[in-house]
């Protein structure tokens, strides 16, 4: 399994580079135009590049679970942001060397003046300025999670449709079959994908609706949210995944958010999440009414134990709500009548608050499962550990000389932790195949 | 890690489009 995660690794990345330099390979067939600058064909090859890179961005968020599965959610929406920086910064040399080395191109600006193919030209780059603005600077702009989804959408569609026209208005480079054909094809497959993601997936959603049947308030502020599917057998998933769940609205709206799902993937006729409120969609949760319509898109994600069959034992490390793919993964394996041991790091502000506590009781019963609480503010007379979860804790329950592919580490809770924890395990020398984590704040 | 690994990645391809795109551009304009 995870040999084969790593050669689709590869395989995907390859062809990700191959289709971004596409452009180039086909510019270069056919009859060689004469008499250009090479600053200008630099130029004009770095627009090329830029434009396969941002039509790709498409393919990156469509939530294909097979390009996904290699690398996680997480990190394709990482390199989704880390490529966009790469591909703004080549689409803005174009302009920037035609601007240099031709300064009487810079009255291609005046829109008012210009030719079409500039106009074009000038509304994309706007468009692509305006989402990096906005992705980068969301939380400091002040534009919230709804509005700043609905303009990367609008923005990333002009910028992307606008540099095509562009492309065609220009014309230099598509005067052959071949050439003008990769062009369309790239069209084409761009239309094509935003009719898949913003039409046939919003419609073959509507068709597997589910139902809240029950609502649950946890410790720590939290409530499970049980779902039944509507007229059909639901999803199967492996315990860690999460899923896009869409509330009170259709799956047309931008308005769905990622949650873990929370129940054991023995069971798919009952799908959980246990949400906490800390936002203004999940302060909300508690007012769902018991019938309601969700829509669920899942699952998705690589943070999952069934992944590595071959380990001996796991370790988890959980900080707060963090718990919540946690729970699936000891649910599943307390359904499954998982033998080998298991530890779990369980990281609270107070014993009060500590989601699933009782449960968790309960499944040492049913699991070889060591369960060590680690309490900010503890309670008075306690004699577990406090504060922080520290690599001296980690330490005690790693046997020294560990080899790689033995013991799997999953960690998940709020991103202080998740960074300290991260640092604590890089600090240890733990091969990192063995240590497995998925971020969700990434705008 | 792996978001180093990602990062990386982005930048050996933005490296490796900016070699390309030299070659390319000498190609056309008859430098090579």
């Amino acid at each position: 399994m995870r040999r084969r995660n790593v050669i689709t690794g590869i395989a995907w990345a390859l062809i990700y580079i191959f289709l971004v330099l596409a452009p180039l390979f086909i510019m270069l067939t056919g009859p060689r135009a004469a008499g250009r600058e090479f600053w200008r064909d630099l130029s004009v090859s770095l627009g090329f590049i830029g434009l396969a890179m941002m039509a790709l961005q498409f393919v990156l968020t469509a939530r294909f679970k097979w390009l996904k599965a290699p690398y996680g959610s997480d990190i394709v929406y990482h390199f989704h942001r880390q490529i966009s920086f790469v591909a703004f910064a080549l689409i803005i040399t174009h302009p920037l060397l035609l601007f240099i080395f031709s300064p009487r191109t810079l009255a291609l600006l005046n829109v008012f003046i210009a030719p079409w193919r500039a106009r074009f030209a000038v509304v994309a780059v706007l468009s692509l300025i305006g989402l990096i603005v906005f992705s980068v600077w969301r939380k400091k702009l002040k534009i919230d999670y709804y509005s700043w989804r609905i303009w990367h959408g609008i923005l990333a569609i002009l910028a992307v449709g606008m540099a095509l026209v562009h492309v065609e208005l220009a014309g230099y480079y598509v005067n052959t079959p071949w050439k003008r054909a990769l062009w369309i094809v790239y069209a084409v497959f761009w239309i094509g994908l935003l009719v898949y993601t913003r039409l046939v997936k919003p419609l073959l959603l509507m068709r597997k609706k589910y139902r809240v049947v029950d609502l649950v308030q946890e410790r720590g502020g939290a409530w499970t949210l049980v779902l039944k599917p509507d007229g059909h057998a639901g999803i199967r998933f492996h315990p860690g995944q999460f899923a896009w769940i869409n509330l009170r609205s259709s799956p047309f709206s931008e308005k769905e958010h990622p949650f873990s799902i929370s129940s054991s993937a023995a069971e798919n006729l009952r799908l959980s999440f246990t949400i906490k409120e800390l936002g203004d969609f999940t302060r909300r949760i508690k007012d769902t009414p018991i019938g309601e319509t969700v829509y669920v898109d899942g699952p998705y994600g690589a943070f999952t134990t069934d992944r590595h069959d071959h380990a001996r034992g796991f370790i988890f490390i959980a900080g707060g709500v963090g718990i919540t793919p946690i729970m699936s993964m000891m649910r599943t394996m307390a359904d499954r009548d998982e033998k080998r041991p298991l530890v779990l790091f369980y990281a609270n502000r107070d014993w009060e608050g500590i989601t699933f506590r009782e449960e968790l009781e309960r499944l040492k019963k049913r699991l070889d499962l060591t369960l060590i609480h680690v309490l900010e503010k503890p309670p008075q007379n306690w004699t577990g550990k406090q504060g922080y979860i520290s690599r001296k804790d980690i330490e005690e329950v790693i046997p020294k000389g560990l080899e790689r592919n033995q013991l799997e580490i999953f960690l998940c809770g709020p991103p202080p932790m998740m960074r300290a924890v991260d640092r604590i395990i890089n600090e240890m020398n733990i091969w990192p195949g063995d240590f497995h984590y998925e971020r969700f704040d990434l705008v | 890690m792996r978001e180093r690994l990602s990062t990386i990645f982005a930048v050996l391809v933005g490296v490796v489009s900016l070699l390309l795109a030299l070659v390319f551009a000498a190609i056309q304009s008859g430098l090579m």
